[in-house]
């Protein structure tokens, strides 16, 4: 399955090089164009991404002849899978809450400014961990935003945004 | 000689010497984490270097690099999670050592090993580098592109998984390269009237995206399970029988190392597993090893930081990295400024020497700091890893966006952060994918510039005898698969790399 997913994902990353390349020139097989590398790649890529979901289509029916052959209890979910699936559905649901947070970060930075985003930021970050105490979560946030101004600012020279929304 | 004791001169400033002290100590204190390996401490690291001069910025990275190594191997031996493929072959023996209350020794030996292979190659580096730029400098765009589809064509033959993935990383990492400007015409090419597009994507942000967010949105799935370290570390200085069982290995690491670190595709990792299999063949008595031969940890340790050394000479004399790890070296040696090849040499000597240099630091500065710390090091590995991820992740949304004090770039770092776990998950190698995005703009500009030659004439390429060779050797390469000898070596190499 994971093959078919990545062939797919791929497929359409050749795809969209193909499209949005038509407006480049080819130029001739003496003289290549800007758009010969982008677009012969992404036809590539298309060509392997369908040829990789073949393969992948093929092993999954094979797997499930498999497994018609090995019976219907080989197909019953036990305890320990139903566990699984439950310990991968919150690890993927931390996963997302992370990438949203990063992309509020992206988000907030330039308007809220360094400190305030960053010490929001990292106090929801921190309360993944779930520290023993409430009041340990924000202290790490805070503490970890002060200790990288530091470092990255007034040591650096890193100019850290300070924030439009207090530019006036 | 000269060079090298003017390199030594630079690196031994104290500000240099400061600087890769912060480098070693803060790459170990990444490599040490479970999971995260040098290629990612160098790509979440080198934000850090920004502002810096170029020469001190390289010894930084070096000592990131050798930090990062280090770091990696400590976690190998005490938790049995390797940092990076490199450090794979160390668990076999290094965490049966540590079980058997052996685990000072272990790292001992590792850094001991892993200082004399470091010196012996950057010896060698001072020695073959120079034939070879005298060489090099007669290449042109017709050699540099045989050059070029040579070393994919190792990489191919070599990579891990499937081919047809491997192909796909490829063509996906040329793709990318396409992004920005057209170095020719100057036309704008997947840019969508963004003009931070304009200069393509950065091999930092993409480097940081794919191994360092990725990596730890992938160590997200499940926070429980991370393993903290059980095992005393006592006695890092092996005993006089270890002395005498691992110098062969060392020996024999440190050349075997150098060698295969030459080939594109090579590097530290298939060194350090080609050294194992070395070790256990010659062994009196091969069935010690996976229970704790300490040959398992010397051999491997040195061979893959010699195979690291030997890497870095295809990147300095000839501008063209052969893994990961070089291809960020190189990213980062254009962001001060410095492009390596065979002119380095004469435009920057204090940088190219410096290198050099400064692995050999990078090296001493592990044995005489790193090697006391190791206390704050296993106290590091007691940390839960629910506690580390949000610093690390802190420290690359800053980082990223320090380089060009762009917002856009830390979108971009979510973006690849996100394919990066895809990747992983997914069970794509990504190593092609950088590789052929670091290169893609160079055969780009490469076949281009050969066809202009040859007045768009492609039997222009084939009549340069060293272009002409080249490909010959490329073309030997990609047809070993096909040879029933070289089948079931093949089959061994791959399987190494699919550790």
């Amino acid at each position: 399955m994971r093959e078919i997913i990545g062939a797919a994902l791929l497929a359409l990353l050749g795809l969209a090089a193909l499209l949005f390349g038509t407006d480049l020139s080819m130029g001739q097989v003496r003289v290549p164009g800007s758009g010969a590398l982008p677009r012969f790649s992404g036809a590539i890529v298309l060509l392997l991404a369908v040829t990789l979901s073949v393969r992948g289509v093929r092993a999954l029916k094979r797997g499930a002849a498999a497994r018609r052959h090995d019976g219907i209890l080989a197909s019953m979910p036990d305890s320990a899978a139903v566990q699984g699936k439950a310990t991968v559905g919150a690890g993927m649901a931390r996963i997302a809450a992370v990438v949203l947070l990063i992309a509020t970060y992206a988000w907030a930075l330039p308007r809220a400014g360094y400190l305030l985003t960053t010490a929001c930021v990292m106090t929801a970050l921190f309360a993944f961990a779930q520290p023993p105490r409430r009041w340990v979560t924000p202290v790490l946030g805070v503490t970890a935003t002060v200790l990288t101004y530091l470092l990255f600012h007034l040591l650096l020279n890193v100019p850290l945004p300070r924030g439009s929304w207090w530019a006036s | 000689m000269e060079g090298l004791l003017g390199g030594f001169y630079t690196v031994l400033q104290p500000l240099n010497i400061l600087f890769c002290f912060v480098g070693a100590l803060v790459g170990t204190l990444i490599g040490v984490l479970p999971g995260l390996g040098p290629t990612a401490a160098i790509a979440m690291l080198l934000p850090l270097t920004i502002g810096l001069e170029p020469v001190t910025a390289i010894i930084m990275i070096a000592g990131i690099y050798y930090g990062a190594s280090y770091g990696g191997s400590t976690t190998a031996i005490l938790v049995n999670i390797p940092g990076e493929a490199q450090s794979v072959v160390t668990c076999l023996d290094g965490y049966k050592m540590a079980l058997q209350g052996r685990a000072g020794p272990a790292i001992g030996i590792a850094a001991i090993g892993s200082f004399i292979a470091g010196t012996f190659g950057a010896v060698c580096i001072g020695l073959v580098s120079m034939p070879l730029i005298e060489f090099a400098i007669r290449f042109g765009p017709p050699e540099y592109l045989a050059l070029l589809l040579l070393g994919f064509v190792i990489v191919l033959v070599l990579a891990k998984g499937s081919l047809v993935k491997s192909l796909l990383m490829v063509f996906a990492g040329l793709l990318l390269s396409a992004v920005g400007q057209d170095i020719v015409t100057g036309e704008p090419r997947y840019t969508f009237g963004i003009p931070e597009l304009l200069d393509g994507f950065g091999i930092v942000v993409i480097a940081m995206g794919i191994f360092g967010l990725g990596e730890v949105l992938y160590n997200l799935e499940d926070l429980a399970a991370r393993s903290v370290v059980s095992v005393p570390v006592k006695n890092l200085l092996p005993n006089r029988d270890e002395w005498r069982a691992s110098i062969k290995p060392i020996a024999r690491g440190s050349i075997l190392g150098f060698l295969i670190g030459l080939l594109p595709g090579g590097g530290a990792t298939l060194a350090s597993f080609i050294s194992y299999a070395v070790e256990k063949r010659v062994a009196k008595d091969p069935s010690r090893f996976g229970k704790g031969a300490i040959e398992g940890v010397a051999g491997p340790e040195a061979s893959n930081n010699a195979g690291a050394a030997g890497s870095f000479i295809p990147l300095l004399t000839l501008g063209l990295p052969g893994n990961p790890v070089t291809a960020i070296l190189l990213g980062a040696l254009i962001l001060y400024g410095v492009v390596p090849g065979p002119l380095m040499i004469q435009r920057n000597p204090e940088v190219f020497w410096g290198v050099v240099a400064s692995m050999y630091v990078g090296n001493v500065m592990l044995l005489v700091l790193n090697l006391p710390l190791i206390g704050i090091w296993v106290q590091l590995l007691r940390i839960p890893y629910r506690y580390l991820f949000a610093p690390l992740i802190l420290f690359m949304l800053i980082g990223v966006f320090s380089i060009n004090s762009s917002v856009f770039d830390v979108w971009m770092l979510l973006v690849f952060g996100i394919i990066g776990y895809l990747l992983r998950k997914l069970e794509f190698d990504p190593a092609p994918l950088i590789l052929a995005f670091v290169l893609g703009g160079m055969i780009e500009l490469n076949l281009r510039q050969t066809l202009m030659l040859g007045r768009g004439s492609w039997e222009f390429l084939l009549d340069r005898p060293i272009a002409l060779s080249v490909l010959f050797a490329a073309a030997v390469v990609a047809a070993l698969p096909l040879l029933g000898f070289f089948k079931k070596s093949l089959r061994a190499a791959r399987a190494v790399n699919e550790l």
